[in-house]
Parts: structure tokens; C-alpha cells; sequence
């Protein structure tokens, strides 16, 4: 991982050795946190949107969170409600918006690889947003189904079949894919 | 899809192993899943090794005063709708300084603190009876029955959400002992104790916080921990708060070094 080098931008001494933890974890976690970002959102700019405002929440909460039990846990499942909530907050306002790989991949050449990838990523967002977010945690994330459920507070069994029926679709969805027209030429 | 997903016990698994053996069918099944899931696993690769953005970064380090740099448009094509408003709204938010102000209760404390019982005036009044959860020995505030049994037994990664008293974090103290934090449920107190010889001594009791409205509605254990026994234990602890396997370790060591 790749971490953006800011000398002296803060000050260690003057936070509490629990503080420095916590944001230090918080810091570890800031990949995958926006790896999960981009898995359920359209654009990359409303996945670190989304990282922003969970790590608000977080950072607001952190009397809320447990010293010593399992920060990545409390993470993702804020960021899921901070998902749910955007996503709420769109449908009120029924904003439609392009893809951004569909924008991208217009009148470009891509590689096989990157047009896999675009391909995935076009079918995950036909996904219903419970099923996009059992596969996120579970197949992207890399999740055991028991801490999936936890973060997303429903049953072993609820995740299971939202994740059986979702890689059907996904399954489906890109079947047409290779069978159907070229894209991005 | 269990299979594909790790998720079945080894004797299930070589069954399946042993069936795609001798049916192709199944074997092709299973290829399918596996490939779907190194599929879509790979299609965020990318994601993960890229440089984690500055207003990010700055806003869980806390740092200092930090301008945060703005969101910077990474999409070449102008979207079909607009996002603009949100975003700069949150840009807002993110250029607020100091970033602190969250952590604004801890960060004005002063540095020395001394250590010893803070108990809301309710709790001491009277005398305390054998069987409480505390007792008092040579002037220190011990801990007993239930506390002190969960004390020495719980484990913060196997205790129920039921128990009555709940185990927090353990660390080793700077004087070498192990210390925890515990919150009871009645009466509703936090506090810090650490084990000396037999006996669990409480260095810090405080009454615990009421239970704030929880947006989003998490899930999560209790009250806000009290900024007394938080500043216990920045005073106390060596090092960084015990791990899981560490803590199994110590409390089968019955908290002894």
C-alpha cells in the first residue's frame, strides 16, 4: 500500500496513546475501506465520499467502539450505513447517472483485462444494493460469511442466499456480456 | 459455493473434492463459482494499491490544522448529472480545521493526572457488605464476587453482550501489572482495575454516561467510556493494549507475569 508522505503533519504527543491506536488502525484500514467504496458505489469520487463520511462517523463515535474488539468489523459496518443512507438519500432525489467506466471505456481501446474488469463492474451495479453489498464484503472483501453478516446485521442465512442469488445474476449478466456486442472498441 | 468460499469444515470439502472427481459436471460448476469469485476479487485490485487520497489520509491521522486538499475531479467526462453540490458540501466539511475537534475532550485534558478512585458521591456512602462487588483492604478499593471473577476469567473476544459485567481492554501497566478496564451494569459504573498479588485492586471507578443516541442504529456495546478512566489508563499503560491471543495468554496465566 501506498501511503502519501506528510512529515510533521501531526503532532503524536499531544493525542492519547488510544487515540494514536485508533487512528493508526483507521489509517491501516483506509485500502480496503475504499476498495469496498468503489465496490459499491458507480464513481471513485463517491467511494472516498462515502470512506469521508464514515470515517466522520468514526471519528465521532469512537467512545462507541470497544478497545480491543474488532475495529475493521465497526468500520465497514459504518461505512454500510453510510451506503444505505446515501443511497436513500438519491433515490429521494432521483439523481440518474452515468457510469463512470461507461464514460470511460466510449471510443477507447481497452485491454481484455480492463475490459473484464469494466464488465464486472458494469454487473455489479445492476445488483440490487443488498445483493452488491453481500458480494463486496463476501467475494471482494474476501469476508468469512460470519463477519459479512455481522457487518451488515442480518442472519448467516439472509447473506447466504442474497449471495447465491446475486453470483447467479452476476453469472448471467456476463454471459450476455461476451456473447452480446463489443464494447469500447 | 460454500466450497468456493472456504466456508465448509475439511471432511465436507474432500467429500466435494472426491465428487468433481468423478462428475464433470460438478467439477465445471465449481470452476465457474471459482472463477467468478477470482473475478470479481480482481476487478478491485486496483483499488487497493492506490495512493490513499490526501483529505482522507489527513482526516483519520487528525492532523493538525490540515487543509485538506480538495476533492480533485479524477472522472474525465463531465457526468450527466451533477454531483457538485454534495461534494463541495463535504469538501466544506473537510477543510474545516482543526480536525480535532472531535477528539476535542481528550485533547484539552491536562497532562498529569492522579491516579486514585473517582466514584460519584452515591456509590460509598454506606459501608460496603461482604458479598458486594467491591470491598475495601489497607485503604484500596478491591474488587470481588462477580467483578472479580469476570476479571480474571472473561475474555473480551468470548464474553456474552449479556453479561453483567463486561470486560473493556487489557494492558500491561508500566509498574508491570495487568490492568483492565470493566463496566458494570448495575450500578452503572467504568472502571480500571489491575491485579496485584490476588487481588484485583480498582484504580479507577467512574459513573458510566448515558446511552447516547445511536444514529445509523449500530449495534454497539454501550455507554461512552468515562474521560476519567480513559485518562487512567493513558497514564498507566505500557505500550499498546493487549491482542486477542495476548489476552487468552495473560488469563491463563491468571494475570500474573
Amino acid at each position: 500500500m501506498e501511503e502519501n508522505p506528510s512529515p510533521g503533519r501531526y503532532s503524536p504527543e499531544r493525542m492519547t496513546s488510544i487515540e494514536q491506536s485508533f487512528r493508526a488502525e483507521l489509517v491501516g484500514l483506509l485500502p480496503r475501506l475504499r476498495r469496498f467504496g468503489r465496490a459499491l458505489t458507480r464513481h471513485r469520487e463517491d467511494a472516498d465520499d462515502v470512506v469521508q463520511i464514515a470515517l466522520e462517523r468514526a471519528l465521532n463515535h469512537h467512545a462507541q467502539w470497544e478497545p480491543g474488539t474488532r475495529l475493521d468489523s465497526w468500520m465497514f459496518r459504518i461505512m454500510k450505513n453510510a451506503w444505505i443512507d446515501e443511497v436513500r438519500a438519491r433515490r429521494r432525489s432521483s439523481e440518474v447517472v452515468m457510469s463512470e467506466d461507461e464514460i470511460e471505456s466510449v471510443g477507447v481501446a481497452t485491454p481484455d483485462s480492463h475490459l473484464e474488469s469494466l464488465a464486472i463492474r458494469a454487473a455489479m451495479h445492476q445488483l440490487g444494493e443488498d445483493q452488491r453489498l453481500a458480494v463486496s464484503l463476501v467475494l471482494v472483501e474476501g469476508m468469512a460469511y460470519k463477519e459479512a453478516a455481522e457487518v451488515l446485521e442480518i442472519p448467516i442465512g439472509t447473506l447466504t442466499s442474497r449471495l447465491a442469488r446475486a453470483r447467479e445474476r452476476l453469472q448471467e449478466l456476463l454471459a450476455e456480456d461476451a456473447g452480446g456486442s463489443e464494447r469500447g472498441r | 459455493m460454500a466450497y468456493v468460499d472456504r466456508e465448509l469444515d475439511p471432511a465436507t470439502a474432500a467429500a466435494i473434492d472426491a465428487a468433481c472427481a468423478q462428475d464433470p459436471q460438478l467439477a465445471a460448476r465449481v470452476q465457474r463459482h471459482r472463477q467468478l469469485r477470482v473475478a470479481v476479487h480482481g476487478a478491485y485490485a486496483t483499488t487497493l494499491s492506490e495512493p490513499v487520497p490526501d483529505r482522507l489520509l489527513s482526516l483519520a491521522r487528525g492532523a493538525e490544522g490540515a487543509t485538506s486538499a480538495p476533492a480533485a475531479a479524477s472522472a474525465p467526462a463531465p457526468k450527466v448529472v451533477d454531483l457538485a453540490a454534495a461534494r463541495a458540501a463535504r469538501e466544506a466539511r473537510a477543510e474545516t480545521p482543526p480536525r480535532r475537534a472531535h477528539w476535542s475532550t481528550w485533547g484539552a485534558l491536562a497532562a498529569s493526572v492522579a491516579i486514585g478512585v473517582w466514584i460519584g458521591s452515591a456509590l460509598l456512602r454506606e459501608p460496603l457488605a461482604p458479598g458486594e462487588t467491591f470491598a475495601t483492604a489497607g485503604g484500596r478499593l478491591l474488587a470481588r464476587s462477580a467483578l472479580a471473577q469476570a476479571l480474571d476469567q472473561q475474555l473480551t473476544s468470548t464474553q456474552a453482550e449479556t453479561a453483567t459485567v463486561h470486560v473493556g481492554l487489557s494492558f500491561v501497566s508500566r509498574e508491570g501489572l495487568y490492568c483492565r478496564t470493566f463496566s458494570l451494569r448495575d450500578p452503572a459504573l467504568r472502571g480500571l482495575a489491575c491485579k496485584n498479588g490476588a487481588d484485583w485492586r480498582v484504580q479507577t471507578l467512574a459513573q458510566a454516561g448515558t446511552n447516547a443516541e445511536q444514529p445509523g442504529g449500530y449495534r454497539m456495546a454501550a455507554s461512552p467510556v468515562p474521560e476519567a478512566v480513559l485518562r487512567s489508563v493513558d497514564q498507566m499503560i505500557q505500550g499498546a493494549p493487549l491482542e486477542a491471543a495476548a489476552e487468552v495468554a495473560a488469563q491463563q496465566h491468571g494475570w500474573k507475569r
